[in-house]
């Protein structure tokens, strides 16, 4: 979709992005009219937390308000003058270590505005997106709440065991 | 009043629900609020009780919706609302 001259789209999706067509798809909507510089940000899967091995990072949303707050942090940040496109796409689901987990695009000029711009965009998803995510490693399951904290899921649910971490 | 609320809870909340993503309550009052479903549910699902009051206690705070906005417990509750509780965001 689009809001005014600025190019945004945001997604939440199982499938990974065919980044080489976004690439494409981005620089011939904005090169016409100025823009030279396309920051590209992917996040994947730790194959390593803590020492232990990770087997897969389960993502699940409440999608409704999380396209919403995908959209408003998306608008937002390309209020400013000199960003041309914002493209944003979160997967979901059981993720293997290695997979791409999250795709943050921002065409902008000059193009230390468009680093800042992805940058700050990731610290927002992070922060604002009712997003969740289940690790699953060797020495068991853990919630991962906000930015680096883990509860250790118990069999019998409920009664997690806290465990912070960096 | 009586009223049957839907509840939506996702990731390590449902967990304290027998793993159920929705659960019903009745409740009644007159008007019902936000803070007497809660109540309710927490005595259908202690567990759900512990965990919350453990997670307040580390600082963390699960947030309550109704009909997907932020509310108080002191929020009106209506026929055909929906509540939902949400644990702090971990996405990226």
């Amino acid at each position: 979709m689009s809001s005014g001259d600025v190019y945004i789209r945001v997604e939440l999706e199982r499938d990974e992005l065919d980044l080489n067509r976004a690439a494409s798809i981005l620089s011939s909507l904005t090169s016409g009219r100025g823009a030279g510089s396309l920051v590209v940000f992917t996040g994947f899967v730790k194959g390593v937390v803590d020492g232990r091995r990770v087997f897969r990072l389960s993502y699940e949303a409440y999608e409704d308000l999380a396209v919403k707050v995908l959209e408003k942090i998306a608008r937002e940040e390309a209020s400013e003058r000199g960003v041309y496109a914002v493209w944003i796409r979160h997967r979901l689901g059981d993720l293997k270590p290695g997979e791409p987990t999250l795709y943050v695009l921002v065409v902008a000029e000059p193009r230390s505005l468009a680093f800042r711009k992805a940058s700050r965009i990731l610290d927002r998803i992070k922060r604002e997106v009712p997003i969740y995510k289940l690790e699953s490693r060797d020495d068991g399951e853990y919630w991962i709440l906000g930015e680096s904290t883990r509860l250790k899921r118990e069999v019998e649910a409920g009664t997690v065991d806290p465990q912070r971490q960096r | 009043m009586v009223l049957r609320v839907k509840v939506r809870l996702i990731s390590l909340l449902r967990d304290a629900v027998d793993g159920r993503r929705e659960v019903e309550v009745e409740v009644g009052g007159n008007p019902v609020t936000l803070g007497v479903v809660v109540e309710r549910l927490y005595e259908l699902y202690p567990r759900l009780r512990r965990l919350v009051e453990a997670l307040r206690e580390r600082g963390i705070n699960v947030v309550f919706l109704v009909n997907g906005a932020p509310a108080g417990s002191g929020t009106t509750i209506e026929e055909g609302d929906v509540v939902t509780l949400l644990p702090p965001a971990s996405g990226g």
